[in-house]
């Protein structure tokens, strides 16, 4: 039972750290909650989809359909991010300092809410269909030890779900006037991760040869699979051993998220002492 | 903002043309909670590939943490998965759903 807990408690805690962090920047947008359950339950059916199909998916492109699927969902959520993270550089200002001003939203268009319930559900994917496919493969095993797997896993699913609840209330509680900077920084460097594991998917496809060299081997200091490495590969993909292409698409993202925001953030005049 | 959705869409679809690498290939297969051949021995001048067979009634998933490694099978499914940046030495490979049981070795030579 304590096995089944660890594995699927591994496989939810990238998505629940993911989850977290844009539920912190959502904040209290209208309908907020709507939208990121509304991406938990989108991202659960899918996965059980991609599960019944896992077999007819691995043949595709030549026995890496799986990998070409994940590197398209993760290319799908970095894209959704950079999406809301403009939009909030360009409004988030505003509705941070009209917070009460109803109607508010009309003035400015409306707030990219399914690009961000994507993001949830491509989170929840990710990891899903496996933890689905595991869950069943318990299942169909006999008598103690599928009701143990199943009651194990059931823990798990809770645990990850407690990951994000702490990850969302330890954000929203920083100080009001960093949060906003703090969420943008975070989704970020999330979406940097993403890039880079979305690179390593398609290397490990072969779908990409360039790049495919690896830059360095860190697994001996801050191995992937330690507790500090898998903190770190949820928050912003680190690999222990990337290769240069993953480092070239954490770094473009990077700078395109940075520079992007810099570009489209309006001018404000200082506001007097809030 | 069009162009910032599209590019990566456009660039992917052209990545994703299914350009297989022609790396050499090991067959290796789970059965029961025992890996076959035990251990799987290769001898890699680069990448290659390893042409993984599920024989169980069970779904399973192939996971060698260090080889960064980690694809589930369906039951009797088979997979392939590729080994980047090879180096020699001997590596720990499980079938995750029964990790304290079915245990399996690639030795990189």
């Amino acid at each position: 039972m304590l096995a089944t807990l660890v594995i699927v408690f591994r496989e939810v805690f990238e998505a629940g750290l993911a989850i977290g962090i844009v539920a912190a920047a959502l904040g209290h947008a209208p309908k907020a909650l709507r939208y990121i359950w509304g991406g938990v339950g989108a991202g659960v059916v899918a996965s059980i989809i991609v599960a019944i199909f896992a077999g007819r998916i691995a043949d595709f492109f030549g026995g890496f359909g799986q990998e070409m699927l994940n590197a398209g969902i993760l290319i799908l959520a970095v894209v959704m991010l950079g999406w809301h993270t403009i939009w909030m550089a360009r409004h988030g200002r505003e509705l941070a300092q009209n917070l009460k001003a109803l109607g508010h939203e009309a003035a400015t268009g409306a707030r990219p809410m399914m690009a961000v319930a994507i993001v949830v559900a491509t989170s929840v994917l990710r990891e899903g269909s496996e933890v689905v496919l595991f869950l069943y493969g318990a299942a169909a095993s006999s008598g103690a030890t599928a009701v143990q797997s199943l009651i194990g896993g059931a823990f798990g699913l809770l645990a990850g779900g407690l990951v994000s609840f702490v990850t969302y209330k330890g954000i929203v509680r920083i100080p009001m006037r960093w949060v906003f900077s703090v969420t943008t920084g975070l989704l970020t460097l999330l979406a940097a991760g993403m890039a880079a594991q979305a690179a390593h998917f398609l290397q490990a496809a072969g779908a990409v040869e360039a790049l495919s060299n690896e830059l360095w081997d860190l697994s001996g200091i801050l191995p992937e699979s330690g507790i500090a490495g898998i903190f770190l590969k949820a928050l912003m993909g680190y690999s222990d051993r990337p290769t240069a292409l993953m480092m070239l698409a954490f770094f473009a993202t990077l700078i395109v998220f940075v520079a992007g925001t810099r570009m489209i953030t309006p001018r404000a005049n200082k506001p007097v002492a809030a | 903002m069009m162009l910032k959705v599209l590019l990566p869409v456009a660039l992917f679809a052209a990545l994703a043309t299914p350009a297989l690498a022609d790396d050499p290939v090991v067959e290796w297969s789970l059965k029961g909670t025992s890996f076959d051949p035990a251990p799987l021995t290769v001898e890699a001048k680069g990448n290659f590939t390893i042409k993984f067979t599920n024989t169980n009634p069970a779904p399973a998933e192939l996971e060698c943490k260090e080889l960064k490694v980690e694809k589930p099978v369906v039951a009797g499914g088979t997979i392939m998965v590729r080994v980047l940046n090879p180096k020699p030495g001997t590596y720990d490979c499980v079938d995750e759903p029964h990790e304290d049981v079915a245990k399996g070795q690639i030795i990189i030579k």
